[in-house]
């Protein structure tokens, strides 16, 4: 539509026959005139905007403490995943029950957008929920300036300390700079999960005591010999492994060993020893050994990584306990024909169960003070008690980091064996290697490191793993020179 | 009883009627009150934001309450970043994509359909037409299924013809094409519908006019149909650079911009340094440069547009 077009239309102008013999020119204000005020009512109105934005007031100061919470108001909570959210949407429950002036909204996002709507929260200052579960790959991102969560540490003492937790992952990856900005309710130990079946077609029968005698796959260089007799008397392969998302085995048995993403102060030091080391060793599984597969799905924890276990393609999986869960929901036809076991151990040096995955539990500083107190009471409330945090491991075999919640009365529900995993207990054995937990030190550039596409997956593990275009040291070498750019350019 | 005489009644006030002048004041101004809304609208939701926008690109913001000034050092930041670059290629090489297979495609479709021999028209637009009634996020995550390798379904079925397995969002060569075949897919049919609808405006008698001087059908559609349609070509070449160049959705839940960064698009940048870096400031400088890309490219279609219609218009017998 043309310029005069449009005036004729609304009868400004005066080009239109209509527009001039029906509607008169107003006098005292010309078009243009009127244009002007309201683009200056339009500036001032941004103006004030802003100012108000800049002159926003100061997020409320962390929760005390000591004062007396009241139990009155309304708490919305956000998470991502549906097995954790049928526990948290349970606590909710009882929690209204008991303190009926609250009421709590837990809403479940898709994984990505739920941690992107609470970093544009945080960013605009305003929107962000009274609590939120963040992942572990996610975390990092929210340890860039200005941080919008509360400082939970003084809390956490307040309510018995950290020593009444498996610290280092209910803790670890939340801290940074001695400040800890979210609380772990689930361990995530890595285990060997593989199918008994397989294993008993060459002739191995595993021991009945899984927790503390010698396991079948005692060491990885078992675990190539295993593999090679079951890829020979099946043509199973032995294990998928992840190049797409995460950090995948690479960073599990590399944690194992003592290694892992990041040094204790929050620098990378992705071109360490063991970590060229470990990545060799599975890139070797894949092309010298010919045990393995980059995973169909990019990750075992896909549609096309279920359906490599579902299918038989692999016949073993290294993963957190949380893991199991999966195998069960993907492949519901091998129930009895798999165990469990702690992970295999480097040949040589140090081991230790190392953590994967993890969630934690935030209060963003935007809220009031009476709403952080009120979300921090919702958090003791899952977390601190021993009957509650229970609850996870019966909805979605997340096992608690509160340590009370595996003795006395609650034992009973760990030591129950499962007949999916012939018999096992998923929770006997996480509470076995629990003690030996070596967590993920954290890091702001973490997200940039693990996420899709991101520096890892894109120039280490995809290269490496998949395309086999690259020498593994020389891929780590660098990303580590990259990683070291984004720490630098991210202020630290 | 006695009543009360007509003009012992209080009389009502009487009516005060607005002077000749109020009248015709309120009648000045009473098309500025009409536009309120409407003003009221673009300035909250347009050009707040923008200023906001523009305001914040010039700042080392890490959050909406804005931050120190900088300068043009967010511009330069994006300007020396690979990844903005590359992905401003990649949305390009979309745009083309787009240009040089769907819109044919939507043409010679919507040819089809404007025959009055073609079969099952309604059932085909409507056809056409479902996609548009599906989210792009869940079409993206049945494509993820469908093109996923070695369980994938295509790749299932070019196993069955004996043809090896296409790494379609796995490999950077060829994960472009995939999206635009899935975007042909999604908006084959509001291209074909505007296609035709242009069509359909063209008069009955420049047709006749065409078969009774005995043009062929090719002559017809590249002398008569294609001229007359220049408008409605016009309008889905912008179409499809504002589309592309905004490509955000399907490369961020089938390849999170991957492999390789074979999919990043300049929206994925945006997106990246705002809620991953918590740079706002870079982020704000990298929408509007690509906003400023937008619009050029729109303005030289046009532009072009208009030269050739000019061109035409000179060259018509008088």
């Amino acid at each position: 539509m043309t310029e005069n077009a449009n005036r004729s239309e609304l009868g400004l102008g005066n080009t239109s026959p209509r527009g001039s013999s029906e509607i008169e020119q107003p006098e005292g204000i010309s078009r243009r005139g009127f244009l002007k005020l309201m683009g200056v009512g339009a500036g001032v109105a941004a103006a004030g905007s802003v100012l108000a934005a800049c002159g926003k007031a100061a997020p409320a100061a962390s929760t005390s403490p000591t004062k007396k919470p009241v139990f009155h108001g309304n708490l919305e909570m956000w998470t991502f995943s549906a097995s954790r959210s049928v526990w948290e949407k349970n606590m909710a429950k009882r929690f209204m029950a008991l303190h009926p002036g609250v009421k709590i909204a837990v809403t479940v996002y898709p994984y990505y957008t739920m941690h992107d709507k609470l970093a544009a929260a945080i960013l605009s200052g305003s929107g962000a929920p009274q609590l939120s579960d963040v992942e572990v790959n996610e975390i990092g991102r929210f340890f860039r300036a200005p941080i919008g969560l509360i400082d939970e540490g003084p809390l956490i003492a307040a309510a018995g300390g950290k020593s009444l937790f498996y610290e280092g992952e209910a803790f670890v990856p939340a801290t940074w700079r001695g400040t800890t900005y979210g609380i772990g309710s689930e361990v995530d130990p890595v285990i060997f999960y593989v199918r008994s079946d397989m294993l008993e077609k060459v002739g191995i029968k595993p021991p009945t005591d899984y927790t503390t005698a010698t396991p079948v796959v005692d060491t990885w260089d078992d675990f190539v010999t295993i593999g090679k007799e079951i890829k020979k008397a099946t043509g199973h392969y032995m294990m998928q492994v992840d190049y797409a998302i995460g950090t995948g085995q690479w960073d599990m048995i590399s944690l194992g060993r003592g290694g892992g993403l990041f040094d204790s102060a929050g620098s990378p030091q992705v071109d360490s020893d063991i970590n060229i080391e470990t990545l060799t060793f599975l890139h070797d599984l894949i092309y010298k050994h010919k045990i393995a597969i980059p995973s169909p799905g990019g990750n075992q924890s896909t549609t096309a990584g279920y359906t490599s276990l579902s299918s038989s393609l692999v016949v073993s999986s290294l993963d957190a306990e949380w893991f199991g869960y999966y195998i069960k929901k993907a492949a519901p036809n091998q129930s009895g024909k798999w165990i469990i076991q702690r992970a295999p151990r480097w040949p040589t040096g140090p081991h230790y169960a190392a953590e994967y995955g993890g969630t934690w539990q935030v209060i963003p500083k935007q809220n009031s003070q009476a709403q952080q107190e009120l979300a921090w009471e919702f958090i003791q409330f899952m977390t601190f008690q021993a009957k509650n945090i229970v609850d996870e491991y019966t909805v979605g075999a997340l096992f608690p980091t509160l340590k009370a919640a595996s003795e006395g009365s609650y034992a009973t529900i760990y030591k129950t064996g499962d007949p999916y995993f012939s018999n096992q207990s998923i929770g006997l054995l996480t509470e076995t290697v629990a003690p030996t937990l070596k967590p993920e030190h954290t890091s702001p550039i973490w997200t940039d490191l693990v996420l899709p596409n991101k520096l890892l997956p894109a120039t280490v593990f995809e290269p490496v793993l998949k395309a086999n275009s690259t020498s593994p040291a020389t891929a780590l070498a660098a990303a580590q020179k990259k990683a070291l750019q984004l720490y630098k350019s991210a202020g630290f | 009883m006695t009543f009360p005489r007509i003009h012992q009644l209080e009389q009502p006030a009487r009516q005060r009627w607005p002077s000749r002048r109020s009248r015709a004041g309120k009648r000045r101004f009473s098309p500025y009150w009409f536009l309120v809304p409407a003003t009221a609208f673009v300035i909250v939701f347009i050009a707040y934001p923008l200023i906001t926008g523009v305001q914040l690109s010039f700042e080392n913001a890490h959050s909406l309450s804005g931050g120190k000034f900088a300068g043009l050092s967010n511009y330069r930041h994006i300007l020396d970043s690979t990844l903005f670059t590359k992905g401003l290629m990649n949305n390009t090489e979309f745009f083309l994509g787009s240009i040089f297979l769907l819109t044919p495609v939507a043409f010679v479709l919507a040819l089809c359909l404007y025959s009055r021999q073609s079969l099952f028209r309604g059932a085909v637009r409507l056809i056409l037409l479902v996609p548009l009634s599906t989210s792009t996020v869940v079409v993206a995550i049945i494509f993820s299924q469908l093109l996923g390798q070695r369980f994938g379904l295509y790749d299932y079925w070019l196993r069955l013809l004996g043809v090896g397995a296409v790494p379609w969002l796995t490999s950077p060569r060829i994960v472009m094409l995939s999206l635009v075949l899935l975007a042909m897919w999604g908006y084959m049919g509001l291209n074909v519908a505007y296609i035709l609808a242009g069509l359909r405006g063209i008069g009955v008698e420049v047709l006749e006019a065409a078969r009774i001087d005995g043009a062929s059908y090719a002559r017809t559609v590249r002398s008569v149909l294609l001229p007359n349609l220049r408008g409605i070509l016009v309008f889905v070449g912008v179409q499809a650079i504002v589309g592309s160049y905004q490509l955000f959705a399907r490369p961020d839940v089938l390849t999170q911009g991957g492999p390789q960064d074979a999919s990043y698009t300049g929206v994925y940048y945006i997106y990246n340094e705002a809620l991953q870096q918590f740079n706002l400031g870079a982020s704000a400088a990298a929408g509007l440069v690509l906003m400023l890309v937008i619009v050029s490219l729109s303005a030289i279609v046009l532009g072009l547009a208009r030269i050739e219609w000019h061109w035409l218009r000179m060259k018509e017998p008088s």
